[in-house]
């Protein structure tokens, strides 16, 4: 029962600023008490005083009228029911002086539900405008009644005016007390969230800074090893710079992606990688013309430090296709293909080249290879190559 | 010689591991907190070098006070993307001989090694005899110079309470040392101050 009013209380809450989000949660938890306290009181009612029909279609049109603004932002139309729940208001305090005795009655319902038009708009002006339009009202009402045309509709007994005086005052006073504890209970809810969100971005931010630090250092040492190479004369320094520059890339595009995602904190590997194969198709322009790249594959979301990984990986298998796998095939293609199935991701990258000399000395390859083996030992995952008909690549882990 | 290198990212662990392949002869990598306490049960490290954020539960200081408990007088080197009040204050009681801050140059890492092997050899040079001693005898006498009993000892490194005693006769032969009481321990405790 207390879920499913939590539930309700956070209709129309997805999507909308923060700031938006406690004055959406103040009109649900306003509006559902309002309205069960009006079904009870009708069915009372009923049950005490005897079958009525005004009554009853007094108390249905009431709960009707209450559970609009709860609808308007389950439809998520947030700014529909503020202006709803004002109107309603403002319906209520013109014709409360109807039922009571009193001529300022209006009055004090205004005072009474002023602390509420100051927690539903945060903008003073608006709150002020309110008001004066609702004393304007008042105002003209009251002198139209004191006018010597006017007619009272109805007259009480002393006896009566007694009771209604008394209840009138109690249901004003308990009003403002509940209303009062409602918006300081909104308010309460609404800080802790902030406080929390607030707590939240400064792990974020942390977890950011550390990942900056991290990548410059995995570039850092990148050109490290390489230019270990480069001394020892087995891979020419032109070379090195194109592919760490390729490399590099293949990270900044993750936090790209990561910017753009929602949470943050996963990245979705199709469009990463659609973005990577685009970019290393760019680098390798005149050699990477003629060959189709294409995806075959339903999205999967992945964690930061995996992307990073499979990209690189993903990186260095490419770039080994365009530069030494194709040489005189007709219609060259490279198929990228990956599933995740009981918690094991697996990617397989295939393409119809020539395939892998075998001949070619381990130190002369550079580091592709050894990066690949490296990164799927990071990712505690297994690597198999086969050449049947071009190479396929099959990378596994678990998630 | 030996150092363990404990470091999430395969890249920047090669890294380290070139940098310092010319200063000393046998390096072990571990990419993860597991794997560098299977490493840690196999030989006995004189230097390790550890990242600090594993980018899993357990960081790199938690293993540090594991490995500094099997091997008392291991020297310690972090190597961090994060050098502030906070991070220092978690090290505390590791006392590490450096903190290398990422992104770090190869000099950086050379300095602080060396520095770390210094300490190593003074200890070597100043007790004849140690060297002599096998890795898992060195562990052992590690752990009697911080006076704990024979089954502790065997409790920590996964034997018997008789190997234990075996290693012990066999180390007294072997470092020649005179008969007295407590002989070990004393040797020990020169060997591993604290």
């Amino acid at each position: 029962m207390k879920l499913k009013f939590k539930k309700i209380i956070e209709f129309g809450t997805d999507g909308v600023p923060l700031s938006e989000q406690r004055i959406v949660r103040l009109i649900n938890t306003i509006c559902l008490i309002t309205c069960s306290v009006t079904v009870v009181t009708t069915f009372l009612m009923q049950l005490i005083g005897g079958f009525n029909w005004i009554m009853l279609l007094n108390g249905v049109y009431s709960s009707a009228c209450f559970f609009l603004p709860i609808y308007l932002n389950y439809r998520g139309k947030t700014v529909w029911a503020k202006w709803g729940l004002v109107l309603i208001f403002n319906q209520i305090i013109l014709t409360i002086f109807k039922s009571t005795p009193y001529e300022v009655s209006s009055w004090i319902v205004f005072i009474a539900f002023f602390p509420l038009y100051v927690a539903l708009f945060s903008k003073m002006k608006t709150v002020i405008f309110i008001s004066l339009l609702t004393v304007l009202f008042i105002c003209t009402y009251i002198y139209l009644q004191s006018l010597p045309s006017h007619k009272a509709i109805t007259s009480y007994s002393a006896d009566q005016i007694l009771f209604k005086q008394l209840i009138f005052f109690l249901t004003a006073t308990f009003g403002v007390l509940f209303l009062s504890l409602f918006i300081r209970h909104n308010l309460i809810n609404h800080k802790n969230r902030l406080e929390e969100s607030l707590s939240e971005k400064e792990i974020l931010i942390k977890e950011v800074h550390h990942r900056v630090k991290n990548n410059l250092q995995i570039i850092s040492s990148l050109l490290n090893i390489q230019s270990r190479l480069i001394e020892k004369n087995l891979v020419s320094a032109q070379d090195v710079v194109s592919a760490t520059q390729s490399r590099i890339q293949s990270m900044a595009l993750v936090h790209e992606q990561l910017y753009n995602s929602v949470n943050l904190k996963t990245v979705s590997f199709y469009s990463y990688l659609t973005t990577l194969c685009n970019h290393l198709k760019n680098i390798y322009y005149p050699a990477s013309k003629n060959i189709n790249v294409k995806i075959v594959s339903d999205d999967t979301f992945l964690d930061l430090d995996k992307v990073i990984a499979l990209g690189l990986i993903v990186n260095e298998i490419i770039t080994n296709s365009y530069k030494y796998g194709f040489v005189d095939i007709e219609s060259p293609e490279i198929q990228i293909l990956f599933s995740v199935k009981k918690n094991i991701f697996t990617l397989e990258i295939r393409d119809n080249g020539i395939g892998y000399v075998p001949e070619l000395p381990a130190e002369k390859k550079g580091i592709g290879l050894q990066l690949i083996a490296d990164l799927t030992g990071q990712l505690k995952g297994s690597h198999v190559v086969k050449t049947v008909g071009g190479v396929q690549h099959k990378i596994s882990f678990n998630i | 010689m030996r150092v363990l290198i404990l470091e999430d990212e395969v890249i920047i662990s090669r890294d380290i591991a070139e940098i310092i392949e010319g200063e000393v002869e046998d390096i072990h990598v571990a990419n993860c907190y597991d794997a560098a306490i299977k490493l840690m049960r196999q030989f006995s490290f004189d230097i390790c070098l550890s990242d600090i954020n594993l980018n899993e539960e357990k960081t790199g200081i938690c293993f540090v006070r594991e490995i500094t408990k099997l091997y008392p007088n291991i020297q310690i080197v972090y190597i961090t993307a994060h050098y502030d009040q906070n991070t220092i204050e978690k090290t505390e009681g590791t006392s590490p001989v450096g903190f290398i801050v990422k992104p770090f140059t190869s000099p950086q890492i050379i300095a602080v090694l060396k520095q770390a092997m210094n300490k190593v050899k003074v200890r070597n040079n100043s007790n004849p005899g140690f060297q002599n001693l096998t890795s898992q005898e060195q562990k052992i006498l590690g752990l009697i110079s911080t006076n704990i009993s024979n089954r502790e000892i065997s409790e920590k490194l996964f034997v018997s309470e008789k190997t234990i005693r075996n290693h012990r006769y066999n180390m007294l032969k072997k470092l020649n040392l005179p008969k007295e009481k407590n002989a070990l321990l004393l040797f020990g405790m020169k060997c591993f101050p604290i």
